[in-house]
């Protein structure tokens, strides 16, 4: 970066002149005197000049501070709009999940029952004949056979359940990418 | 005398000095060198006096400037004193958005330092 260059070079120049003159030792005192004045009107204008660059520095400065207090402002409303879409977005997020869970859950209890109603077909047309062949014409058998198949329908909930959701996830997952 | 064109940035003012009595500055003066910048306007301004018409306006129409672009203001302006040593009137019009109050109170401050005609016009 170049080096900055002075905004005072006449204040600079008048400086160096007076601290010249002041070094001298064989100066007249009318010549001082006149010297003297020519000082006393730069410092007066120097003077001036400094009153009015420091009252427009504090009102840039006063207007820097309002407008970084506004953006320290707008800074926390959207920090603060950001944790509540993110609160949002989680709560949807949820819904959403649950809103799956429950629609694969129907699906799921849908294909059991068509699973369920295919497993008593089964029974009546199939397995009963061949357990009264077997077995003869056991109640208590039967009635242990037909719980056997009903207690399996819930796994086989679960199981279908698991796949679809898996199924589910993975769709989502792609969608994502 | 050649017209003085210096097109404006995000941190400097647009300077159109035509020597034919009309100049202007407009815009945003933060320059990083303020003297740098302004040594070509007062070198510009140092030869005017002898060339000016009979009348001059200047137009500042500044939307923000910075400390160091006071002082040169400041200078512009002791440069523009010495057009009535040539018998040539000078006319300042310190524009300033409504409602910008920090402008107008820099117009009156540069007003009460300077003895040049400095209009205040409120956009």
């Amino acid at each position: 970066m170049a080096e900055k260059e002075d905004v005072f070079p006449q204040e600079q120049q008048v400086f160096l002149y007076a601290k010249k003159i002041s070094q001298q030792n064989d100066i007249s005192p009318e010549q001082l005197a006149q010297e003297y004045k020519n000082l006393t009107a730069n410092y007066e204008k120097l003077l001036n000049d400094a009153k009015v660059i420091t009252n427009i520095s504090d009102r840039l400065q006063n207007r820097l501070n309002v407008a970084n207090e506004k953006l320290n402002f707008a800074n926390e409303n959207i920090q603060a709009n950001a944790k509540l879409i993110e609160e949002k977005n989680t709560q949807l997020r949820d819904t959403i999940s649950e809103l799956i869970q429950t629609k694969i859950s129907q699906k799921a209890s849908t294909i059991v029952l068509f699973a369920a109603i295919g497993l008593f077909i089964i029974s009546e047309l199939f397995l009963d004949p061949i357990v009264e062949r077997y077995v003869g014409k056991n109640f208590w058998l039967g009635v242990l056979l037909k719980g056997s198949i009903a207690l399996m329908l819930r796994p086989i909930d679960l199981l279908v359940e698991w796949y679809l959701m898996r199924d589910a996830r993975s769709r989502a997952k792609n969608e994502i990418k | 005398m050649e017209k003085y064109y210096s097109e404006g940035t995000g941190r400097t003012p647009t300077i159109i000095f035509d020597a034919q009595g009309k100049l202007e500055i407009s815009g945003r003066s933060i320059p990083e060198n303020a003297i740098a910048f302004y040594n070509p306007v007062f070198e510009w301004l140092t030869e005017y006096p002898k060339h000016a018409p009979s009348h001059t306006e200047v137009i500042f129409n500044l939307e923000y400037f910075n400390t160091s672009s006071s002082k040169c203001i400041l200078d512009i302006l002791r440069k523009l004193e010495l057009l009535s040593e040539y018998d040539k009137s000078v006319l300042v019009k310190w524009h300033f958005d409504e409602g910008d109050e920090d402008m107008e109170e820099s117009g009156n401050d540069f007003k009460s330092l300077i003895n040049v005609n400095i209009e205040l016009v409120m956009k």
